[in-house]
């Protein structure tokens, strides 16, 4: 069989150099959307394998690396890898065929979204940690100079931020890895391995471990008391860096939760205290959401209650949560690239994205609107969207683990409902006074958010592309 | 055949020695820094071939030509042609370069070869001298930074012959292979001895209390011959150091674990926080250099053939990261681009050289792909691996800091309005051409750069 994992990662990443070393700005943006639209078809044939071919899930390639410390260049096909490795493809598809601001040299945002799509499939299809950690590194690294080279307004001041708590967690998680390296009877990186004889671990360093572990998805998720880098990074990021940080970062800590509850058994312990945090976090975001007034923020804070939500899946450890928290991450993927496309355009075509300013928009740019309406549908769960199937997985499975207690962060949703209807009814939809439109929204965007849409519904009305695959088993 | 394995370094040592002295009578830059150039790389050849082969003989019964010493002997010679050829581009008074650098660089290599503890303490002293000269002799602007390098090297040279004549009397022999054998018997002076050697060497290796010195030295020399103390002078203290500590001292360990722990933890803290508040690039690069230099102590701390293997790989990966690093932040202030802010709109005058550094700073603050995150990831394991899991947690820490003041250089660098674009003469784009490659390509592949240094270390603790 072909080596499936390596020719996407040598597609992605030889479209990127092929863009460093070549090329103006057309170029650049041509070979971006062909590398992500053959990525594209390449993970919805990994999709297809996974729900068609028995034993695909669990197929894996390995190159030797590092002989002498057991490293391997390795991927394997685990389900949410292979959900994820859409998700990534999608949204990678999506953020090259949206326009933002005009730069000079703006080629450079076109390696730096192919630097990242490299590193998110990199991720998620990677079998040891040591990979994981490498390409973590690196879709930090490319999503740090989005923000600082093709931001807005104060976008040195969030970028620094953004990079100081991506480093803390870095450097978290690699002492973490490093640890279990080296208190696994045999050393290896390798996750498959680790899952299986993590119980001989001392049961305190297993504690350390995933506390630390713990943290540092924390931060990338973001999850409460690590969450001030969001509102920053994502508002002053560009409309690509936006989706991408958001839809596809995000994720690295969510998937890496996934994998930290499944690898440990401390994890039973610690549960009860996840599900508290991520309650927590999902009402404060819905709190803070209420105070904002520019969309970019506004969308920045739902995009931390869905994460609060996914957390309460992850913990619930049970095959409804946590399949619902994947199902969730993907939804939610999928919304921010829509979300996030559509302000950008409004950014380009009204020059503002603040909620006080924007009126009447419906009348101009009626598609646009509605867009946003159904990304706001999708993100609080109405049937026919994917977030629904997801919401409804993570509250059975939140609910039979953890009582009546497991349906308080449905709230959080309602919350979030409110707020947004009324503030799109107050500013989108109102036709009692326009905003002058100051240019043409440009067709790149309606093209792009539309993708997001229909990825959005057809995950939502055909839901056994995705389920089908959970009965094979998480990891 | 023999013959020219066994005397090729003795013969290149003469042919380096005769260069320099030619250069004083054809004063002729070009031809000077082409043949130092071609000698440093028949060295880097000899390196390579002694390396391979993996051979282990005494030369003249001075030098001990081992996988140790050949490791060293590639290092440093890259390293030479790098910096000699920088110092073409940056001193428009290349011929000073062209006299001492030979003779700086036969004490290099002999520190890296020695088999006595008198070899390694004159050798430190003909390493030490031209560097002041070169200091010196660019008038009397330079009088501070030359004055205080004077005094501080003449003061570790003393101590360490101190620390010398402490243990000869228990061993009677100064071979560093015999005084392991067994006869230093009273514990008090050995760890006075110990102490004073680590003392004397920490001045040149930028050990923490021994290291206020470098940041005026660093910033105050011209521009060509930073990268040479920087990335050349450093590293040769840390193999006196490591010769020292691991082959004289093998037998006392317990005493070397806490020592080098407490100098590890002080000096990285000591680098990352100075270092955040600097504002001149110069004075920023030689106080991450003292950070990079408790990174390497971490490796050091554990005594160990992995701790030493990763440190050697942190050697050779900050060796050409700073050389890279001062000769871009010589150029620049060769134009006027000295602070922080000064750097701002690089990127527009000059991609290659905003690229070159980009990856540097980002190798030294450790991100995967790139040289420095290697060494690093090599560092900590070691660490862990020998049960020093706070001074690992530490190092991390440390780590973490840093990103601090190389992603503050790096912001600036892709900010701000452009201004003319900057022409890069063709010997500093080939330089900063090698460190980069360098950097990138035993980032992404570091397997054969670990072979050699865990042979390397493998065979120091294999001559006890």
């Amino acid at each position: 069989m072909l080596p499936l994992f390596f020719i996407m990662l040598a597609v992605v990443g030889l479209a990127g150099a092929a863009t460093a070393v070549y090329g103006n700005y057309v170029f650049s943006k041509r070979i971006a959307i062909i590398a992500s639209g053959i990525t594209l078809v390449l993970a919805i044939y990994l999709l297809f394998s996974a729900i068609y071919t028995n034993g695909f899930i669990g197929t894996a390639e390995s190159l030797p690396y590092i002989s002498q410390f057991g490293i391997y260049l390795s991927f394997v096909a685990t389900v949410p890898g292979v959900v994820l490795t859409l998700l990534a493809a999608i949204v990678s598809l999506v953020a090259s065929i949206t326009v933002s601001r005009k730069f000079e040299d703006s080629k450079n945002i076109y390696v730096l979204i192919l630097l990242f799509e490299f590193s998110a499939i990199g991720l998620f299809l990677s079998a040891n940690l040591f990979l994981f950690y490498v390409f973590w590194d690196v879709g930090v690294i490319a999503s740090y100079f989005m923000i600082n080279s093709f931001g807005s307004g104060e976008r040195r001041h969030a970028a620094n931020t953004f990079l100081i708590y991506s480093i803390f967690a870095s450097a978290l998680l690699l002492l973490a890895i490093m640890l279990i390296y080296f208190y696994t009877p045999v050393h290896s990186f390798d996750i498959s391995y680790i899952a299986s004889h993590s119980s001989s671990i001392p049961v305190a360093v297993q504690g350390t471990i995933f506390v630390l572990f713990f943290i540092a998805f924390m931060v990338k998720m973001p999850i409460f008391p690590f969450h001030s880098w969001i509102s920053n990074a994502y508002a002053e990021a560009p409309a690509q860096g936006s989706m991408l940080i958001s839809g596809v970062l995000s994720k690295f800590g969510a998937y890496g939760m996934l994998i930290l509850f499944s690898m440990f058994a401390f994890s039973s312990e610690f549960a009860k205290y996840a599900f508290v945090l991520g309650t927590i976090s999902a009402f404060y975001a819905a709190f803070v959401l209420m105070r904002q007034a520019d969309l970019k923020r506004m969308t920045a804070y739902s995009s931390m209650l869905e994460s609060g939500i996914i957390l309460v899946g992850i913990s619930s450890l049970n095959a409804f949560g946590t399949s619902g928290a994947l199902y969730l991450m993907l939804a939610h993927g999928l919304v921010m690239a829509l979300m996030f496309s559509v302000i950008g355009g409004i950014e380009i075509s009204y020059g503002t994205r603040s909620i006080n300013v924007l009126k009447g928009i419906v009348k101009q740019s009626a598609g646009t609107a509605y867009s946003f309406v159904i990304g706001t549908f999708a993100s609080t769960g109405l049937p026919l969207t994917a977030g629904f199937i997801a919401d409804v997985l993570v509250f059975i499975g939140a609910i039979s683990e953890f009582g009546l207690y497991g349906a308080i962060p449905i709230f959080s949703i309602m919350l979030l409902g409110f707020y947004m209807y009324y503030a799109i009814n107050k500013s989108f939809l109102s036709t009692k006074v326009s905003s002058n439109s100051i240019a043409r929204m440009p067709k790149q965007v309606a093209v792009s958010y539309s993708i997001a849409m229909i990825a959005l519904f057809a995950f939502g009305i055909f839901p056994f592309f995705i389920t089908s695959l959970f009965g094979v088993g998480i990891i | 055949m023999q013959i020219l394995v066994n005397f090729a370094i003795p013969v290149l040592f003469a042919a380096l020695l005769f260069s320099g002295i030619a250069t004083l009578f054809h004063k002729n830059k070009k031809l000077s820094v082409a043949i130092n150039s071609s000698l440093f790389l028949l060295i880097l050849v000899t390196g390579i071939y002694y390396s391979v082969t993996g051979i282990s003989f005494n030369s003249l019964s001075l030098y001990h030509i081992y996988p140790f010493s050949s490791f060293l002997l590639m290092l440093f010679s890259l390293a030479f042609v790098l910096v000699s050829i920088a110092a073409y581009e940056l001193d428009s008074s290349y011929l000073k370069f062209g006299m001492l650098l030979p003779l700086l660089s036969i004490g290099v290599f002999s520190v890296s070869m020695a088999s006595s503890l008198l070899t390694i303490i004159v050798s430190m002293e003909l390493m030490t001298v031209p560097t002041i000269l070169l200091i010196a002799l660019n008038g009397k602007d330079f009088a501070e930074p030359s004055t205080k390098l004077f005094l501080l090297s003449a003061i570790s040279i003393a101590v360490l012959a101190f620390a010398i004549a402490l243990i000869f009397p228990y061993d009677s022999s100064l071979s560093i292979t015999q005084a392991v054998s067994g006869t230093i018997g009273s514990a008090y002076f050995m760890v006075l001895s110990l102490v004073l050697f680590v003392a004397a060497l920490g001045v040149e290796a930028a050990l923490f209390p021994f290291n206020l010195w470098i940041p005026d030295v660093y910033q105050g020399s011209p521009s060509g011959v930073s990268p040479l103390i920087a990335g050349i002078n450093k590293k040769v203290a840390f193999v006196a150091l490591i010769e020292i500590s691991f082959v004289v001292f093998a037998g006392d360990k317990s005493s070397i674990v806490p020592v080098f722990e407490i100098l590890a933890v002080l000096t990285m803290f000591f680098g990352n926080l100075a270092a955040m508040v600097q504002t001149n690039v110069k004075r920023l690069l030689a106080y991450s250099s003292i950070s990079q230099a408790g990174y390497i102590m971490v490796g050091l701390a554990s005594v160990t053939a992995f701790g030493l293997e990763s440190s050697l790989f942190q050697i050779f990966a900050h060796s050409f990261m700073i050389i890279g690093a001062f000769v871009i932040a010589g150029f620049l202030a060769a134009n006027g681009i000295e602070s922080i802010g000064g750097y701002s709109g690089l990127y527009k005058r000059n991609g290659f050289l905003a690229f070159s550094l980009t990856v540097i700073m980002l190798s030294m603050a450790g991100i995967p792909g790139l040289i420095g995150f290697v060494g690093k990831f090599l560092l900590f394991s070691s660490a862990i691996s020998s049960g020093l899991i706070a001074l690992a947690f530490i190092g991390i820490i440390n780590s973490f800091i840093s990103i601090y003041y190389y992603g503050k250089l790096i912001s600036s660098i892709y900010s701000g309005a452009s201004g003319k674009t900057m022409h890069v003469p063709n010997g500093i784009y080939v330089v900063v051409f090698i460190a980069i490659a360098i950097v990138i390509a035993f980032g992404i592949y570091p397997a054969p750069l670990m072979a050699v240094s865990s042979r390397a270390a493998a065979s120091l603790f294999g001559i006890i």
